[in-house]
């Protein structure tokens, strides 16, 4: 068995529907075969550098798995046939997924991280806003204290001048 | 003369970080290595040592392949 890692895309134009259809076809595919899916990223929908198949946007996946050297060759076949699959990648991979891949497929569970996100946030934000409000009070208090009669000054020294 | 035409001795940056990940996926970080028109940066202006540029140039290749990077991209005025 060998790690591998099989990038594709699917036509951008699909329903997501369609696209969950793909993908869980895909998988099945590997499955029938004998390989063990590590890991699924849907990376998500991304604008192509270039028109594919009349295509100007795609939605990439990636499958980690661990398969025979045999097995790639029918899978590729099978991802070459599928119309909507508009590119795909097979390569040997070591280490683990790149951090700058963000993972959009398990949606429930990112948005449920998104609400959580966003209470901390809100914690952190209305204790802090208030400390500020009350330093930046206490400093502009302060200047306006300090700058009024060196201002009275100045204007006392022109007026001075001027007599 | 010949200093000033030569200029400065560039050091390759991958050999300086090697944590560097040479995976065609990591597309901002190949950004920096292709021009606006979408061209892999020669050796002479990157700097970089030959087993690097060459591992570059064939993630650049691949990122090419899977849509990720242009073959060409034409400058907008």
């Amino acid at each position: 068995m060998r790690k591998y890692d099989t990038t594709f895309i699917i036509d951008g134009n699909l329903q997501e529907a369609a696209r969950e259809a793909i993908i869980e076809k895909f998988s099945g595919i590997l499955q029938k075969l004998g390989a063990e899916i590590d890991q699924t990223v849907r990376w998500g929908q991304r604008t192509l550098a270039y028109e594919m198949k009349k295509c100007n946007h795609g939605y990439y996946v990636i499958f980690y798995y661990r398969a025979e050297p045999t097995m790639i060759a029918s899978f590729e076949r099978d991802l070459r046939l599928h119309e909507s699959i508009l590119r795909y990648m097979t390569l040997i991979y070591e280490g683990k997924h790149p951090d700058y891949i963000r993972d959009e497929g398990a949606v429930g569970e990112s948005a449920s991280s998104q609400v959580s996100k966003k209470d901390t946030d809100e914690d952190f934000e209305e204790p802090d806003l208030t400390d500020v409000d009350e330093e930046t009070d206490d400093y502009l208090d302060e200047e306006i204290d300090m700058n009024l009669p060196e201002n009275e000054e100045i204007e006392t020294d022109q007026e001075k001048e001027k007599e | 003369m010949l200093n000033d035409r030569r200029g400065k001795i560039k050091i390759c940056k991958f050999c300086e970080n090697k944590d560097f990940d040479f995976n065609y996926k990591n597309e901002k970080k190949l950004r920096n290595y292709i021009t606006e028109r979408g061209k892999i940066t020669p050796r002479r202006m990157s700097g970089n040592c030959a087993k690097h540029q060459r591992k570059l140039t064939i993630a650049i290749k691949r990122a090419r392949y899977m849509g990720i990077l242009p073959f060409t991209s034409e400058i907008v005025k």
